[in-house]
C-alpha cells in the first residue's frame, strides 16, 4: 500500500528536528483572515503549544500545556488525538479548503500505540478517553462507544512518532456524534485550556455571542507526541483551532468589515507568554483596501499557485488601545474578478426515496482537476441503518460524455450489527479527470424498541458525514499545514510532491418510523388475549370429551337458562348420592337416559 | 397425472412468472420478512463472493448450504433465478397432489376395516371413492392459485424453499419413506426452527405398525437428532465458523429484528418493557412449539396428518417472522379434510376475516409509512385480526374433526329417549 | 342384544380415551406449571447475592478495642513497679484502651551509659518495641519532666508522676479525645471528619499573574522532588500521593489590596484582609484546572506577587499584620494552602524605576519549608500541645515524628473501621427497604470482602499490631465504598410492582384457569378408573 510507505518516510522527517534539544516549551498564537470568493470571510485562529518534555515522568510538571492534557498521556496510550466541534456546513466550492477540516457535530479520532497493546484494551481506553474529554470540553463525547466507533484502515494516517526501533502496534479509532450541538459551554472550557486568560491575547476576540452568529464555526483540538527514542526525548504538540465563516452582508455596511465588526471588539494585545502572535491577511482578493496597512507582505508559492499575505506582528505594536483592522471595498472598484477558481475536488451527499420503508444514500464526488485522482472514501453508517452492499454502485458521470460504471479497486466493508456495531465501508478507487463519481447504495428504515428512540423521536436520527481523502498534485486552494510542521506560517512555500487532502460531506438526517409511545399496556393486553384465544379451545379439545345433552332440555331464553343453571346446581347437590352411583355409567349412550334423568328429577 | 392437471400446473407457472415482473411484491412486509426476503439472500451472496463472512453482520439469515448453493446458481444461471423459484413452487404443488392421492387411498383402505363400527347413515362423513379424484385436485388448486402463494413466489421469498421442504416431508410421510422424510424435516428445522414440531406426526406414523412403540419412537428421535447434527456439521465445514447458528436459529428465537409482519411478535416486542422481554420471548416461543405439541398428538394420534396440518397452521400463526407464504401452505392442506367441512361452523366468518384484513394491510401500511396519516396501531390492529381469523380456522377444524369422529360412530343424529340430543364438549 | 355389543366397545374406547385425556391435561400442566413457573421466576427475579446481613448489622455491637505495649524503665526498680501499677489501675476499667504496661528491670549496662540515645538502644535490645508501642525511660539530668523524642520513646525525670505520664499517653500517644470523636460519629454527635482516601493528587500550582513583568525562574520539579516527595514517601502507609506541578498564568487575586505606607525600600506594602482569603480561594480554585482522575486533590498554591503590588502581607481582623517575613501563607483545611512569595524589595525597586520586566528567583528553601508545614497540617499528622514540663525534641529531618505518625495511623485505622461499618450497615438497611436493588456478584464480593477485612482489622487492633490493622481497615473501607457507589445497584429501580400484574394477567389468567380446573377433571377420572378396576375384580 503506497500510503504506508509515505508514513514511514515522513516519520523520519518528523524526528529529525528534535535532535538533543534541552527541555523547552513555546506558545504561538496565529490568526488568518481570508475573504472568500463568495464574499464570505473566513477567520482561522490557531494556538500552538509545543513542549519538549523529555521523558514520561516529566509530564507531571506542566507549564504552558494544560495539566489535563499531560495527564491524558500518562493515563492512556494515546499518541495522537483530534477533536472537532462544528456547527454549520463548510461549502468547498465557494470557501475553498479549510486549514483544518471537521465534520458537523462532534468528531473524535485517536491513535493509540504501545508495546503489547491489544485491540480490546484500546477499545476500553478509547471510551474512557472520550468520556474524559467530554468532561474537559463539556461536550457529550461520553456517548462514544463500540456502537458508533469504527477502525478505519485506509482513510487516516498517523502524524505522531513513537520513535521506537521495533514497530509497536498502532490502533486508530474514529467516531462522530452528528447530533451534538456546539455552544457556549464548549467555548469557555476550550478557552480555559489556553495558557493566557482570554482577556488579553487573540482569545479575547472569541466571544460566544459573536462566534455563534457565524454561518460556520468549528472548534478544534489536536494533540500529538513526537518521540525520538521510545518514551524519552519526546515533544508534545497541543494545538487549538477555531475556524469561522462570516457573512459580511449580515454584518451590514456594504460588504466592508473589520475585526471589531466580526468579533465585537478589537484585539486587546497579545499573550505575554506567546513566542509569536501574528495576524495573516490573505491579499489575493484585490477588491478590499486594508487600514492600517500590513507591517509587511509575504508571498507564498505552493504547488504551482501563488498567494500573498499581509502580516501584522502584534508583539511589535505598542500602546494598549484595542487594535483593529478594517477591510474597505476599494473606491476605484475594478470588477472584483474571481481569483480563486473552485477547488479541484468537492463532494455532496443526500438521501433518495420517499416514505419510511426503503431509501438510498447517494454521495457525489466531483473532480474538477485535469488528472485522475486516487480517492479513499469512508462511510461510518450507524447500526440503525441496515445497508445492502449488493446495491453498491460507482457511476462515473464525465462532464462531457456518457456515464459508465466502475468497480472500486479496494473495498473494506464490515457489516454492522443492530445495537452492537456500525456499518463501516471504505472504498479505494480512482476518480477520472473532469468528472463526477456517484456512489450509491440502498438501506432500510428499521424499527427500534420504543425506549431506544430519542425524546423527540420524530426529529429524526443523524448519519455522520462521509470522509473523502486524496492526494492532490497541486496546491490550489490548499492551506493545510504540512504534517511535519506545526504553525500556520509553515504552510507558506511548503511545496511537496503531493498534498494530503481530507474533505467531509454533509451529515444526513433520517426519520425512522415510530411506534405509538402511549400504547405499551394496550398492546400487551391485545396480543396476549389473542394468544390466549387459541389456548382455550385447543385445551378443551385435547382434554374434554363428547357427551350428549337433550336439545330441548332447557328453555332458550337467557333468563330461563340462568334460572335453570341455578335450579340444576341445587338439584345436583340434592341428588348427589344417586349421581355418584351413576357416575361410571355416564358415558354410555344407551344409558344416557340415566344421565338425563339425574338432571331432571 | 392427466392433461388437465398439467395444464393447471402450466397455468400456475405462467401466472407466477408473470407476477414476478412486479418487483414491489417482494418488498411488501406481508410477503417478505427479514428471514425470507430475496434482498437479504442477494446480500448474502454478494458478501460471500467478496470474501466477507456473511454472518458477521445481521443481514443474512440463510443456511450456509443454501447460500453456497445459491451462489453457484447465481454465477451459472443468474438470469433464470426467478424461473428456479417458479419451478420449485410448482414441484411443491405436484408433491402436495401426490401426497393427497396417497392420503385418500390409505383412508379408503382404513375405512374398509373400520366400516363395521360406523353408524348407519353416515356415508357423507366417510371418504368416498370420488374423493380419490376430487381431494387432490382441490389441494393442488388451492396451492397453485391461492393468491397468497402466488405473492410469496412472485416475491422470490425463500419461503418457497421451506414449503417445498415441508411438502417433501409430508410426501415421504404418507409414502412411509423414513430416512428422506427425516432428512428433509431436519434441514427445514435447521432453517426455520419451528418445523421441529413435525417430528410428532412422523413418530406417530412410523410407530403405528411397530410392536414396541416406545423404543422405535426413541430411535426415530435419535435419527432426527443425528440428522440435525450432521447438517450443522456440514454447514460448519462449509464456512468453518459457528456464526451461522446464531444468525439463523438465534435470530429467529431471540427476535432481533422488529420489522412489522403479519404475526403477533413485532409490535408486542417493540412496546415490551425490557424487564419482561426475556420472559415473554420464551413464553411466545413455547406457545409456538411445545405448548400444544403433546396434547394434540395424544388427541390426534389416529390422524397424524391432521396433526401435521394443525401443527403447521399453528406454527405459521405463532412463529416470529410469519409471511403469507406460510399461510398459503397450510390452507392448501385443508381440502384433505373435506369430510369435516360439514361441521365447520365459522367458515364464513374466517373467510371475511381473511379478505378484509389482507386487503386492509397494504392500505394502512401506505397510510402509516408513506403518507404518515395513520400510525403503527392501525397496522397492528389488522395483523391482530388476521391472526385471530387464522386461530378461528384452526380451532374450528379441530372441533369439526372431533364431531365427525363422534358422529361417524354414533350417527348424525343422536336420540335420547326419543328426543334429539345435541353434542357438547364437557 | 346389538346394544350391549355397542356398549362394550364404547366402554373400552372410552377408557382408552380417558387415559389419553388424562395424559393430555397433564402435559398441559407440565408445560404451564412445571416449566413455565420456574422460567417466570428465573427471568423476572431481581438478582441478589446472599449477604451476611445479620452479622453486618451486629458489627457495631462489638466495640473497637486497641491494645498497645507501653514499656517503662527506671533505674530504681520499685519506682518503676509503682508507676506501672498506678498506670495499670488508671486504665483498668477502660473499654477502649487495653494498654499493656511492662517494666524493664534495671540492668548494670544501663547504668554505665552516658547518653539517652545509648540508653535507649540498650533498652530496645532488651524489650522489643514495634509500631504503635511506646517506651518511657528515666534520665535523671533532665530539666523537663518529660521529653518526647522523634522516635517511639520519651525521657522522664526521676520525679515524674504517673499522672503526668498518663496525661502524655492520653493526649499525645493515644490521643483519646480524637478517637472518641471518631467513635461518636455513628451517634451523629461529634464533628464530622471524613476518613482519609487511599489516593490523593497533590497539585502544586505556581501562579504568575503578570508573566509580562515578572520573569519568574524556579525549577519546581527539583524543589518538589527534594522536599515534598521524600516526606510523602514517609507517610504513604495509609494513602499514596501523586505529585503534580503546574504553572498558571494571568490568574490574579480577586481581592482589594490596601496600600500601606511603611519605611521599607519600596516605601509601601499591600494589605490582604483576613476575611478576603475565602474569596481568593474560590476565585483561584475554579481556574486551577481539573484533574482527569477521580482522586481528591490537595492544592498547594505558590503565588508570585507581581512587583506592581508587591509585597503583599496578610492582615488579621484587628488590622495588624499577621506575619513579618517575606513569605506569607494560609491554609484552608481539606482544600489546601496558599503561599504568597513576595519578590525581594530591590528587584521590585528596579521595576518601579525602569518599567522593565524583572527576573525573580523564587527562594526554594523558604517556600518549601512552609509548604511542607502546610502539608503536614492538611494531612493532620502532627499534634500541637502545651503541657508545662512536657517538651519534644526539635525536628531535624523532613519525616514526621514516629509517635505522631503512628498515632495518625491508629486514628485513621479506627476511622476507616467506623466509616466502613456504617456504610455497610446503611447499605443493608437500604436493601431491606427497597426490593428492586440488584446485587451482582462483583458488588456482593466486595461487601463480603469488606466485612471480613473489618473483622480482621478489629482483631489485629485488639492484638496490638497496628500496621496490619490499618491495612485491613483501608481495604475494608475501599471495598465498602465501591459496593455502596456501584452503578449496577440501580439497574432496574424503575418498575413499580402493581403494574406487573397489568402485564401478567392478560396472558396468564386465561391460560391458568382451564389448567387449574382440569385438576378436578383429573381427580374424577382417576376415581372412575379405580372404580372400573374394582368392578373388573368383582
Amino acid at each position: 500500500m503506497e500510503l504506508k510507505i509515505k508514513i514511514i518516510c515522513f516519520i523520519a522527517l518528523l524526528v529529525s528536528p528534535i535532535g538533543a534539544v534541552k527541555e523547552f516549551s513555546e506558545f504561538h498564537e496565529e490568526l488568518y483572515i481570508r475573504p472568500t470568493s463568495s464574499g464570505h470571510v473566513n477567520t482561522f485562529f490557531q494556538f500552538t503549544t509545543r513542549w519538549h518534555y523529555g521523558d514520561r515522568e516529566n509530564l507531571h510538571n506542566t507549564q504552558l500545556i494544560p495539566r489535563p492534557i499531560a495527564e491524558t498521556l500518562l493515563l492512556y496510550d494515546v499518541k495522537e488525538l483530534h477533536i472537532g466541534l462544528t456547527q454549520g456546513l463548510w461549502r468547498y466550492e465557494t470557501f475553498g479548503y479549510p486549514v483544518v477540516d471537521s465534520a458537523p457535530g462532534a468528531e473524535v479520532r485517536a491513535w493509540f500505540a504501545a508495546e503489547n497493546l491489544t485491540s480490546a484494551d484500546v477499545d476500553d481506553q478509547w471510551t474512557k478517553l472520550a468520556s474524559t474529554f467530554s468532561g474537559i470540553l463539556c461536550a457529550s463525547l461520553n456517548f462514544i462507544d463500540k456502537t458508533n466507533s469504527v477502525e478505519p484502515k485506509y482513510s487516516f494516517r498517523p502524524t505522531f512518532a513513537t520513535g521506537s526501533k521495533v514497530n509497536v502496534p498502532q490502533f486508530v479509532r474514529y467516531a462522530t456524534l452528528p447530533r451534538e450541538i456546539v455552544c457556549t459551554e464548549n467555548l469557555t472550557p476550550w478557552k480555559k485550556l489556553l495558557p493566557c486568560n482570554s482577556k488579553q491575547s487573540f482569545a479575547s476576540l472569541l466571544n460566544s455571542g459573536y462566534v455563534h452568529n457565524t454561518n460556520y464555526h468549528s472548534l478544534g483540538m489536536k494533540m500529538r507526541t513526537i518521540c525520538e527514542s521510545h518514551n524519552t526525548n519526546c515533544i508534545l504538540e497541543f494545538t487549538e483551532t477555531a475556524n469561522m465563516v462570516y457573512d459580511p452582508k449580515l454584518l451590514g455596511a456594504n460588504g466592508d468589515f473589520s475585526l471589531r465588526r466580526l468579533f465585537g471588539q478589537g484585539l486587546n494585545g497579545h499573550c505575554a507568554l506567546a513566542k509569536s502572535s501574528k495576524i495573516y491577511v490573505n491579499l489575493d482578493d484585490q477588491s478590499y483596501d486594508l487600514t492600517p496597512l500590513p507591517m509587511y507582505n509575504t508571498t507564498s508559492k505552493r504547488g504551482g499557485s501563488t498567494s500573498t499575505f499581509g502580516v501584522y506582528d502584534i508583539q511589535r505594536l505598542d500602546g494598549d488601545k484595542l487594535f483593529n483592522i478594517a477591510w474597505i471595498k476599494s473606491k476605484n472598484n475594478k470588477p472584483s474578478i474571481l481569483l480563486t477558481p473552485p477547488p479541484p475536488l468537492y463532494a455532496h451527499r443526500y438521501i433518495l426515496g420517499h416514505g419510511q420503508e426503503r431509501g438510498q444514500i447517494v454521495t457525489q464526488i466531483t473532480n474538477k482537476h485535469y488528472h485522475a485522482l486516487p480517492i479513499v472514501f469512508q462511510e461510518n453508517i450507524p447500526w440503525f441503518v441496515p445497508s445492502y452492499m449488493h446495491t453498491l454502485k460507482l457511476i462515473v458521470q464525465p462532464s462531457n460524455g456518457v456515464e459508465y460504471q466502475i468497480q472500486p479497486r479496494v473495498m473494506h466493508y464490515i457489516p454492522g450489527v443492530q445495537r452492537v456495531r456500525p456499518y463501516h465501508l471504505e472504498l479505494l478507487f480512482e476518480i477520472p479527470a473532469m468528472s463526477t463519481v456517484q456512489i450509491s447504495f440502498d438501506f432500510d428504515y428499521i424499527f427500534l424498541k420504543w425506549l431506544e428512540y430519542p425524546p423527540d423521536a420524530n426529529h429524526g436520527h443523524y448519519l455522520g458525514s462521509a470522509i473523502i481523502t486524496t492526494q492532490l498534485p497541486i496546491g490550489r486552494n490548499y492551506t493545510a499545514i504540512p504534517i511535519d510542521k506545526h504553525l500556520f506560517v509553515d504552510s507558506f512555500n511548503a511545496t511537496r510532491s503531493s498534498y494530503f487532502l481530507e474533505i467531509r460531506t454533509e451529515s444526513l438526517i433520517l426519520s425512522l418510523p415510530t411506534p405509538d409511545f402511549s400504547m405499551p399496556y394496550n398492546v400487551i393486553c391485545l396480543a396476549c388475549t389473542v394468544v390466549a384465544l387459541a389456548f382455550g379451545p385447543i385445551h378443551s379439545v385435547a382434554t374434554k370429551r363428547i357427551v350428549i345433552e337433550q336439545k330441548d332440555g332447557q328453555p332458550q331464553s337467557l333468563k330461563g337458562k340462568v334460572l335453570q343453571k341455578l335450579f340444576r346446581r341445587k338439584q345436583n347437590n340434592a341428588g348427589n348420592s344417586t349421581k355418584e352411583v351413576e357416575q361410571h355409567e355416564k358415558l354410555l349412550f344407551g344409558q344416557a337416559a340415566a344421565d338425563i334423568s339425574i338432571r331432571k328429577n | 397425472m392427466d392433461k388437465s392437471l398439467l395444464l393447471l400446473v402450466a397455468l400456475g407457472g405462467v401466472t407466477r412468472y408473470y407476477l414476478q415482473n412486479f418487483h414491489w411484491i417482494g418488498e411488501r412486509v406481508e410477503v417478505s420478512t427479514p428471514i425470507n426476503s430475496f434482498k437479504r439472500v442477494q446480500e448474502g451472496v454478494y458478501l460471500y463472493e467478496n470474501g466477507i463472512d456473511p454472518y458477521l453482520g445481521d443481514v443474512v439469515h440463510e443456511l450456509p448450504v443454501i447460500l453456497v448453493l445459491l451462489v453457484r446458481i447465481f454465477n451459472s444461471i443468474s438470469n433464470f433465478v426467478p424461473l428456479l423459484y417458479v419451478l420449485i413452487d410448482l414441484m411443491t404443488a405436484t408433491l402436495l397432489y401426490k401426497m393427497a392421492q396417497q392420503f385418500v387411498r390409505s383412508k379408503l383402505t382404513e375405512q374398509k376395516f373400520e366400516s363395521s363400527e360406523y353408524a348407519v347413515g353416515t356415508e357423507e362423513l366417510q371418504v368416498q371413492a370420488t374423493d380419490m379424484n376430487v381431494v387432490p385436485r382441490c389441494v393442488i388448486l388451492a396451492y397453485l392459485f391461492n393468491p397468497l402463494s402466488l405473492l410469496s413466489c412472485a416475491g422470490l421469498t425463500s419461503t418457497v424453499f421451506s414449503n417445498f421442504l415441508i411438502a417433501l416431508t409430508l410426501y415421504f410421510l404418507v409414502k412411509r419413506h423414513l430416512l428422506p422424510c427425516i432428512v428433509c424435516l431436519a434441514l427445514e428445522t435447521m432453517r426455520n426452527l419451528y418445523p421441529i414440531v413435525l417430528i410428532a406426526p412422523v413418530i406417530l406414523v412410523f410407530t403405528q405398525r411397530s410392536k414396541n412403540t416406545f423404543t422405535s419412537s426413541i430411535s426415530i428421535l435419535a435419527l432426527f437428532a443425528s440428522a440435525c447434527f450432521a447438517i450443522t456439521g456440514f454447514n460448519y465445514a462449509l464456512i468453518n465458523s459457528w456464526s451461522f447458528l446464531d444468525a439463523t436459529l438465534g435470530f429467529i428465537f431471540f427476535y432481533r429484528d422488529l420489522q412489522p409482519n403479519i404475526g403477533l411478535f413485532w409490535y408486542f416486542f417493540t412496546e415490551m418493557f425490557e424487564h419482561f422481554r426475556t420472559m415473554f420471548l420464551i413464553t411466545f416461543q413455547m406457545n409456538a412449539t411445545v405448548l400444544y405439541l403433546v396434547p394434540l398428538s395424544l388427541k390426534l394420534r389416529k390422524e397424524p396428518l391432521l396433526l401435521a396440518t394443525v401443527l403447521i397452521a399453528l406454527m405459521s400463526i405463532f412463529r416470529s417472522y410469519p409471511s403469507v407464504g406460510d399461510v398459503s401452505f397450510y390452507l392448501a392442506l385443508l381440502p384433505l379434510w373435506r369430510r369435516c367441512w360439514k361441521f365447520m361452523a365459522h367458515n364464513f366468518v374466517v373467510f371475511c376475516f381473511f379478505v378484509v384484513t389482507l386487503s386492509m394491510m397494504p392500505a394502512l401500511w401506505q397510510l402509516w409509512i408513506y403518507s404518515g396519516s395513520a400510525n403503527a396501531n392501525f397496522y397492528f390492529g389488522t395483523t391482530l385480526a388476521f391472526s385471530t381469523g387464522q386461530i378461528f380456522l384452526v380451532t374450528d377444524l379441530l372441533f369439526a374433526h372431533v364431531k365427525r369422529d363422534f358422529c361417524l360412530r354414533n350417527g348424525l343424529k343422536v336420540y335420547v329417549d326419543g328426543k334429539e340430543a345435541k353434542i357438547i364438549l364437557e | 342384544m346389538e346394544k350391549s355389543k355397542g356398549k362394550a366397545s364404547n366402554e373400552d374406547i372410552a377408557d382408552g380415551e380417558d387415559k389419553y385425556r388424562l395424559f393430555a391435561s397433564m402435559a398441559f400442566m407440565i408445560v404451564v406449571i412445571i416449566v413455565g413457573v420456574p422460567m417466570w421466576w428465573k427471568t423476572t427475579e431481581v438478582y441478589r447475592v446472599s449477604l451476611p446481613s445479620v452479622d453486618i448489622m451486629s458489627l457495631s455491637d462489638a466495640p473497637v478495642e486497641v491494645s498497645t505495649k507501653i514499656a517503662i524503665f527506671t533505674f530504681d526498680k520499685t519506682r518503676g513497679a509503682l508507676l506501672v501499677k498506678e498506670l495499670k489501675e488508671a486504665y483498668s476499667n477502660n473499654d477502649l484502651w487495653r494498654p499493656q504496661f511492662v517494666q524493664i528491670s534495671p540492668l548494670e549496662k544501663a547504668l554505665k551509659t552516658k547518653t539517652p540515645a545509648g540508653l535507649e538502644s540498650i533498652l530496645l535490645k532488651q524489650e522489643e518495641i514495634k509500631a504503635g508501642d511506646f517506651i518511657f525511660f528515666e534520665w535523671p539530668k533532665l530539666q523537663e519532666e518529660i521529653l518526647l523524642t522523634t522516635d517511639r520513646s520519651a525521657l522522664i525525670r526521676s520525679d515524674t508522676s504517673s499522672s503526668r505520664i498518663k496525661q502524655v499517653i492520653n493526649l499525645l500517644i493515644l490521643q483519646t479525645h480524637r478517637i472518641q470523636q471518631i467513635l461518636n460519629e455513628n451517634h451523629r454527635q461529634a464533628v464530622k471528619t471524613e476518613a482519609p482516601q487511599t489516593e490523593y493528587d497533590v497539585v502544586i500550582s505556581i501562579l504568575n499573574p503578570r508573566p509580562d513583568i515578572m520573569d519568574a525562574k524556579w525549577n519546581v520539579r527539583m524543589a518538589v522532588e527534594t522536599y515534598i516527595a521524600p516526606f510523602l514517601k514517609e507517610v504513604s502507609q495509609i494513602s499514596n500521593y501523586t505529585l503534580t506541578t503546574q504553572w498558571k498564568y494571568e490568574l490574579p487575586f480577586e481581592a482589594d489590596l490596601k496600600q500601606i505606607r511603611d519605611n521599607s525600600k519600596l516605601g509601601r506594602h499591600y494589605a490582604l484582609g483576613e476575611n478576603d482569603l475565602p474569596h481568593i480561594i474560590t476565585s483561584i480554585e475554579k481556574n486551577l484546572g481539573v484533574g482527569i482522575t477521580a482522586k481528591p486533590a490537595i492544592n498547594l498554591v505558590v503565588y508570585i506577587t507581581p512587583c506592581d503590588i508587591a509585597p503583599v502581607h496578610i492582615y488579621n481582623r484587628q488590622n495588624k499584620q499577621a506575619t513579618r517575613q517575606s513569605v506569607d501563607s494560609f491554609i484552608s483545611p481539606k482544600w489546601g494552602g496558599i503561599i504568597i512569595a513576595n519578590p525581594p524589595a530591590e528587584a521590585c525597586y528596579s521595576y518601579n524605576t525602569a518599567q522593565q520586566p524583572v527576573q525573580f528567583y523564587v527562594n526554594t528553601n523558604d517556600v518549601m519549608q512552609i509548604m511542607l508545614y502546610q502539608l503536614q497540617k492538611l494531612l493532620d499528622i502532627n499534634v500541637e500541645f502545651n503541657i508545662d514540663g512536657v517538651k519534644t525534641v526539635a525536628l531535624e529531618q523532613i519525616a514526621p515524628r514516629r509517635w505522631e505518625y503512628e498515632a495518625y495511623i491508629r486514628r485513621s485505622a479506627v476511622m476507616h473501621i467506623t466509616t466502613a461499618s456504617n456504610t455497610l450497615q446503611s447499605l443493608i438497611k437500604l436493601l431491606d427497604n427497597i426490593s428492586y436493588i440488584v446485587i451482582n456478584d462483583d458488588v456482593g464480593d466486595s461487601i463480603n470482602d469488606a466485612y471480613k477485612k473489618l473483622l480482621l482489622a478489629k482483631q489485629s487492633l485488639a492484638e496490638g499490631n497496628l500496621l496490619a490493622a490499618s491495612d485491613y481497615a483501608r481495604t475494608a473501607f475501599v471495598a465498602s465504598e465501591h459496593a455502596f457507589f456501584d452503578a449496577s445497584l440501580l439497574a432496574q429501580l424503575y418498575f413499580p410492582d402493581e403494574q406487573k400484574y397489568a402485564i401478567y394477567i392478560p396472558l396468564f389468567l386465561p391460560i391458568m384457569v382451564p389448567v387449574i380446573t382440569s385438576f378436578t377433571m383429573i381427580r374424577k377420572l382417576l376415581t372412575k378408573l379405580r372404580n372400573a378396576k374394582k368392578e373388573k375384580i368383582a
